[in-house]
């Protein structure tokens, strides 16, 4: 109580400062919002086991260079080739399993191909325009290699890798799921493909539901369905694929790059295939991300945020400093009367926070004004599918909630340095210097 | 009678990087319970320093110090805020009043400090009648006069019931009329008990105290 009575009776002198605490609540409001879900985004799990995969690039010569060998382009001995380069790296010590890509298998590869969903007469409350369609091969292993799982009610990924799905099959994420039933098993389900001049409807069922997958870093997970490809070896040779290796110890994936490259040059010259890179996986997804410029755009928001974090801390900080020690007289008085030093610190450092809790909940406030009309930051990427996140962003109140709480810890941390530090040094003024002090 | 201060040998050494300043030399004196003392001297001779040490907001760099029978020379910080508290009153040429409490919450401070001090309301109001500013209380110290301002000085020192008020030049800042209220105030404390040591420039009002005594260059003189 007398701690609001000394703020109220000072309020000249704290009006000022509690006007500026307001403004920087709704300015660090504004920087923190996209900063930090662009932070939470880039650390959420990808869905599957990035770590421990590395990619090998294989190619084959072209027709008219020296080397090719015609007498290796039958689509059969193609096959076997492929094969062989599959089985040696799936034998390589520390590999665990391997799978193949032709270049739509993967997520968080640059080329996506997107389709669009329908469940028929039902009507889908959903703002999500498209789906992201990834293609895996029957019995590569494709789901246990990447490290997928198989959520509760659908087959096990070994079950899913086992099985194709084309024609009219499909598997989905757990958020497509969501959105097309949520709260159901989805396995079973059946999405209307399309309507033949008939009017004959064409479905294609849900065979099994993996968990969500995050396609590039700063995304949240989205939705994505698995097709089988059949068309692997359709009427001409295979020249470029990727295989994936899982490897069985995570901690060794980068060291295993330069290895993987020097073995792999000698012994997976198979026919006119040959390897042109190996990676890890999240070197691949640097890769696409630095193609679409995300981490330029991720570095100047942080830059701008740490910029701004910075004259944040030494305005706050500075502002209390300067009002902390306008009053070494005051408590030089008091120390006379017999106030501790603790008590001299705890003291100003309560009229402080208290000060600075007020003005940001009223900054929090405002805010909050402005936020029910315009909305809450969205993340990296204005995709409307991201939507599909089911976490505290996607939900308003609890959105505004963690934001307000990450700023009001910042103003408060800003506040309680920018008080406790030179409350420390005023109480440690000898009080007969307190009490001669001119400030 | 009853000694309720005895100093022993009492040195004050100021140092800088470059300057040492002897403030006080081997000072010795004992106070008696009940005494109203004045300590007279030219400016610089020490006189706020003795009494700043008696008042325990200073330490000596020599000698000892005994208040009511207690040595005090090693006390913590904790341990001479709390004697403060409850056996000393302060009073300021410049008031020391804080400019953005009341005055009733001026003479508050004393209590805030102090464990089971009963309603610290109604003895803030009750010091403040004993000086006369029963009616000012929600006034602000900017809204007073000096005399007014000393008053509630006098309420906040005594406010705690100490045993010992130090006044250092309390009539320094005021007209001589007000400074006639302000004495008359001190002795109405020291016959209500109150052992009084007061720093002053002013003979005249040192007359009126039971003794007077005189520092030149740090030293007792008489």
């Amino acid at each position: 109580m007398s701690t609001i009575k000394q703020l109220w009776n000072n309020r000249r002198a704290t009006a000022w400062i509690f006007i500026e605490l307001v403004i920087i609540t709704i300015i660090t409001w504004i920087i923190a919002d996209p900063v930090t879900i662009s932070v939470y985004d880039s650390n959420l799990p990808m869905g599957y086991d990035n770590d421990r995969l590395v990619i090998l690039q294989m190619t084959s010569f072209a027709s008219d260079v020296p080397g090719f060998d015609a007498s290796r382009d039958s689509l059969e001995v193609n096959k076997s080739d492929v094969e062989t380069v599959m089985m040696k790296i799936r034998n390589y010590p520390g590999v665990e399993s391997v799978t193949i890509d032709e270049g739509f298998g993967l997520p968080g590869a640059d080329s996506n191909s997107f389709d669009h969903y329908d469940i028929g007469d039902e009507v889908v409350d959903t703002v999500v325009k498209s789906v992201n369609t990834f293609v895996y091969h029957t019995g590569t292993n494709f789901f246990e290699t990447l490290g997928m799982k198989s959520v509760e009610g659908s087959p096990t990924v070994e079950e899913l890798s086992a099985t194709c799905t084309a024609p009219d099959k499909v598997i989905i994420t757990s958020d497509v799921a969501r959105l097309y039933w949520p709260g159901e098993n989805a396995v079973g389900k059946k999405f209307l493909r399309w309507t033949d001049d008939e009017g004959n409807q064409h479905f294609t069922t849900v065979i099994g539901v993996v968990s969500g997958i995050r396609h590039q870093l700063p995304f949240r997970s989205y939705c994505a369905t698995f097709y089988c490809g059949d068309h692997m070896f359709p009427d001409e040779p295979l020249r470029n694929f990727k295989v994936v290796a899982r490897l069985s110890d995570p901690t060794k994936t980068d060291a295993i790059v330069d290895e993987l490259y020097d073995w792999g040059n000698r012994e997976l010259a198979i026919g006119n295939f040959y390897l042109r890179s190996v990676q890890t996986y999240n070197a691949f997804l640097e890769d696409t991300n630095r193609m679409h410029g995300i981490p330029n755009q991720l570095n100047l928001r942080y830059i701008l945020a740490g910029f701004f974090l910075v004259n944040l801390i030494l305005g706050v900080v500075g502002t209390f400093w300067l009002q902390t020690r306008k009053r070494i007289t005051e408590m030089g008085i008091r120390r006379a009367f017999g106030a501790p030093r603790g008590n001299i610190v705890g003291l100003m450092l309560g009229e402080n926070l208290l000060l600075a809790t007020v003005a940001c909940l009223t900054g929090v406030f405002i805010y909050w004004q402005y936020a029910l009309r315009n909305g809450l930051a969205i993340g990296y990427d204005k995709n409307e599918i991201i939507n599909v996140v089911d976490n505290w962003i996607a939900h308003f109140g609890q959105h505004f909630i963690v934001i307000s709480a990450i700023v009001y810890a910042l103003i408060i941390i800003c506040v309680t340095v920018g008080t406790l530090l030179p409350a420390m040094s005023v109480s440690r003024i000898d009080i007969v210097d307190s009490l001669r002090s001119k400030e | 009678m009853d000694k309720i201060i005895k100093l022993t040998d009492i040195s004050k050494v100021y140092t800088t990087n470059t300057i040492e300043t002897q403030a006080l030399e081997n000072i010795s004196l004992d106070v008696n319970r009940g005494e109203f003392l004045s300590i007279m001297g030219p400016s610089g001779c020490g006189k706020s320093t003795l009494l700043n040490i008696i008042g325990l907001l200073d330490r000596p760099t020599g000698g000892e110090i005994r208040l009511f029978g207690k040595e005090l020379n090693g006390l913590r910080d904790r341990e001479m805020a709390r004697f403060r508290n409850e056996n000393l009153g302060f009073v300021f040429q410049s008031f020391h009043l804080i400019p953005t409490l009341s005055v009733i919450d001026n003479v508050m401070i004393p209590l805030t400090y102090r464990k089971g001090a009963g309603d610290k309301n109604q003895l803030a109001r009750e010091a403040l009648e004993k000086v006369g500013l029963a009616h000012r209380l929600n006034h602000f110290p900017a809204q007073l006069s000096g005399g007014q301002a000393q008053r509630v000085a006098i309420a906040r020192a005594i406010v705690g019931n100490p045993s010992l008020i130090l006044a250092d030049e309390p009539t320094g800042n005021l007209d001589s009329k007000m400074s006639e209220e302000i004495m008359q105030l001190l002795h109405t404390l020291n016959k209500d008990g109150k052992t009084v040591i007061m720093v002053t420039h002013n003979e005249a009002q040192a007359r009126t105290t039971d003794r007077v005594i005189h520092l030149f260059d740090g030293h007792l003189v008489k």
